[in-house]
């Protein structure tokens, strides 16, 4: 068994493929022989709440990653990047997709201020419109794995493209395919 | 190359391989989050069998465990699964069934919520284990609760007794790398051998086997310990843990770089050995265990003048879950030292800007339109009693007042009618109202009640993942069924008025409500519309979205009445309404609308 061990935070809304996107990542990590162990939380509803997933690869720990201890968090929507930032450790990486999804009450706070508190506490944070770019690969449903994408660049796996690929649905695989790469490419401009 | 018996699984599937690799004959259950993924995997394989076990969605967990029961008798392998408040409904069959005992393997999957994360109360069901003299094994994470299933099985042959599986929500909704072992156990032929002093619970019997029940406790005890573990170290700090909470106790001691001896309990009754072996080599022990203090209390007991910190110190919080954080804390308070990791100001200033998410009903749930109705028609005057389902979260929109447990709200109707001169409206969904409410509905009916029951009939059991039931005629395993007749069954039962509406059509839906507010006795009303989310999967959703026209610009300062429908879908700019891509086109805002500013896109 690999001893590489890497905490990840994946959040976001429901139906924005969080889960999904956390359930690739595992399969990865089983297929390159990784212990992994991962825990989603979501409430009561079907859509539109918080979506809250931590995932450990080469840990034999608990599902539960602590307070200021993840080495990347994945914030599909920026307003829960924030709510979970205190997870992620002062010298990991923030990945925060910057198009929110607005919420039932309308004072939505600005986006830049999102990503400056977490440039105050984190080491790296990767802020871009990975929403628009998920309309650039060809389906708005795309944005979970160009995230992933990004995410790929810090992770210790080489077959996560391969498992998008397997469990995405057939007519949207090239969309998908397009997507994680240009997640990919963002750590190049 | 990876194990081929490697898989990444939920560890509520890795209990479901648990129990088929153990040869079962039979599962029964009914949903409950976080259980309800146990039955449903275990119906997908059954298809791959020559001879598949039965598989049921039950009516209630007093069903299923009766049923788990009469195939145990029969000497072939059963279980039952159900959430831990499905627990209470079953405790009946429970506590006699540990006095008959079984034959074949009977395991009782029951999963707790620490934290309520989907639940109306946080009970420990490891004191029900205790209270029914039965086995309970406490996994800490999915292979291990694969393990434990299959153990279970075994364990409850050895002693011809239930046994308890019991994972909690981070168990049960942990998703991990398991290790299967591949190996299936074939299914016995099923024997039952009469026998009357053993199964037939009458006062002589049954003391005769409550004096077997309490013989084979301390054999119990003296087994499950080989399940514990008793790490020494030479410290004169020591923790006891179980559960999930265990994996956190190591990660923290780790954390902290904390030398500590640990005993690890996985499965009660405990035996005081191990425990004695632990107080022998310290000076202080603090219990880390989820829930009630199960453990601690034990610990206690035999303590002499060790310390012993945990839940009854204020060291470990009594309620909630645990996490790595809280057991961080715990550890820093009992040996003094600092714990969890401390949050930047500018993070916490930051997460209070945040908008919350509340849940709330889908956009076009039909549960929405119904609550709309009986707003309108019985007022906020009424007295409106709620049951568990997804239309708790009626409370947003004011038409759901109480919520105790399930079938709770026709019963408790009753009670309130009895009791004062308000208008009496029950809410119940279709399969709550078969789980429990039919016997609230007899009694109603039976002892003069005056209230109407609502029924929001949305053809499956919605909140739980969409399972089927008895009035849906189709099985757990997918097969057509005799459907239990809804209407046939309340009008047998003697109730004075039933009425059978769809909720989008509000003009319909309040018009029943009306005729059934003005009459006498029990009046039933069955709001009638498949689930949003069912509606989707089944692509049987052809209505088109709705858009709002200019004519809202002229009202908009002084309306927004599509506003008392909190519908996801519906937000507001500075001028107009705005109408979300969520839409599904269920009409409702348009018929509330005064100014026909919404109309078909």
């Amino acid at each position: 068994m690999k001893t590489t061990k890497f905490d990840c935070i994946i959040v976001g809304v429901g139906g924005q493929g969080s889960i999904f996107a956390s359930r690739v990542l595992g399969e990865a990590a089983v297929r390159e022989e990784y212990d992994v162990i991962s825990a989603e939380t979501h409430g009561m509803a079907q859509r539109g709440g918080t979506v809250e997933v931590h995932i450990r690869i080469g840990s034999s720990f608990g599902p539960l990653i602590p307070l200021r201890s993840a080495d990347a968090l994945v914030g599909i929507e920026p307003a829960e990047c924030l709510r979970f930032a205190r997870y992620l450790s002062p010298k990991g990486t923030a990945i925060i997709n910057t198009t929110p999804v607005p919420a039932a009450s309308l004072d939505y706070p600005a986006v830049e201020n999102l990503v400056k508190a977490l440039t105050d506490t984190c080491e790296r944070v990767i802020a871009y419109d990975a929403a628009r770019l998920a309309l650039v690969a060809g389906h708005p449903q795309t944005l979970n794995v160009v995230m992933l994408g990004t995410l790929s660049r810090l992770l210790p796996l080489t077959a996560l493209e391969d498992v998008v690929a397997e469990h995405v649905p057939k007519k949207a695989l090239d969309a998908n395919i397009r997507g994680f790469k240009l997640g990919q490419r963002i750590f190049d401009v | 190359m990876q194990h081929r018996n490697r898989k990444y699984l939920l560890g509520n599937e890795a209990i479901a391989y648990g129990i088929l690799e153990s040869g079962v004959s039979l599962v029964s259950g009914y949903p409950g989050t976080p259980s309800s993924e146990i039955i449903p995997f275990i119906a997908q394989q059954v298809e791959r069998y020559e001879r598949p076990p039965h598989v049921e969605w039950s009516v209630n967990e007093k069903v299923a465990l009766e049923v788990a029961a009469g195939a145990s008798y029969c000497d072939v392998r059963a279980a039952a699964v159900m959430k831990h408040v499905g627990l209470n409904v079953a405790a009946d069959p429970l506590m006699t069934l540990a006095y008959t005992g079984v034959k074949g393997g009977l395991v009782i999957v029951v999963a707790d919520d620490p934290g309520c994360f989907s639940s109306q109360n946080e009970q420990d069901s490891r004191r029900y284990a205790q209270f029914a003299k039965i086995p309970c094994l406490d996994p800490s994470t999915p292979q291990e609760a694969y393990e434990f299933a299959k153990y279970a099985f075994a364990l409850s042959e050895l002693f011809e007794i239930p046994v308890m599986l019991r994972p909690t929500t981070r168990v049960s909704h942990a998703r991990a790398s398991v290790t299967l072992s591949g190996n299936y156990s074939d299914q016995r032929s099923a024997h039952f051998e009469k026998d009357p002093k053993r199964w037939v619970m009458v006062p002589t019997h049954a003391r005769q086997r409550h004096a077997e029940l309490n013989r084979i406790q301390p054999l119990l005890r003296d087994e499950l310990a080989s399940l514990n573990s008793l790490t020494l170290k030479r410290s004169h700090f020591g923790v006891v843990t179980a559960g999930v909470a265990a994996k956190y106790v190591e990660e923290a001691l780790k954390k902290l770089r904390l030398d500590a001896s640990v005993l690890r309990i996985a499965a009660y009754p405990i035996n005081n050995d191990q425990i004695a072996t632990l107080l022998s080599n310290s000076r202080q022990l603090l219990v880390v265990e989820e829930l009630e203090p199960v453990i601690e209390e034990q610990v206690n007991a035999v303590a002499g003048t060790v310390e012993v910190c945990g839940k009854l110190t204020e060291h470990v919080q009594r309620e909630g879950e645990l996490t790595v954080d809280t057991v961080l804390n715990s550890i820093g308070q009992a040996v003094g030292r600092f714990g969890a990791a401390d949050v930047p100001a500018v993070l916490i200033a930051a997460e209070h800007t945040l908008p919350p998410r509340p849940p709330v009903l889908c956009a076009g749930c039909p549960h929405r339109a119904t609550f709309y109705s009986l707003k309108k028609v019985f007022t906020k005057e009424a007295i409106y009693v709620g049951d568990i389902g997804c239309y708790t979260l009626g409370v947003g929109q004011g038409t759901i007042d109480t919520t105790l447990c399930m079938g709770a709200s026709i019963s408790m109707g009753s009670g309130f009618s009895a009791a004062c001169d308000q208008e009496i409206v029950s809410v119940i969904g279709d399969s709550t109202f078969i789980h429990t409410g039919v016997p609230g509905l007899i009694n109603a009916v039976y002892n003069g009640a005056r209230l109407t029951l609502v029924i929001m009939d949305n053809g499956t059991t919605a909140m739980t993942g969409h399972q089927p039931h008895p009035c849906t005629g189709v099985t757990a395993t997918g097969t057509c069924t005799v459907p239990t007749p809804m209407e046939d069954l309340i009008k047998a039962i003697g109730v004075q008025g039933l009425y059978v509406v769809d909720p989008y059509n509000l003009f319909e839906t309040e018009d029943a409500l009306m005729k059934a507010k003005n009459s006498e006795g029990v009046q039933v009303v069955i709001a009638r519309r498949p689930c949003i989310i069912s509606a989707k999967k089944a692509g049987t959703l052809a209505k088109a979205k709705k858009r709002v026209t200019a004519t809202c610009q002229n009202y908009f300062a002084s309306c927004k009445l599509c506003s008392t429908l909190f519908c996801p879908a519906i937000s507001y700019s500075e001028t107009s309404v705005l109408i979300a891509e969520d839409c599904v086109g269920c009409g409702v805002c348009e018929q509330i609308c005064e100014f026909d500013a919404i109309e078909t896109a």
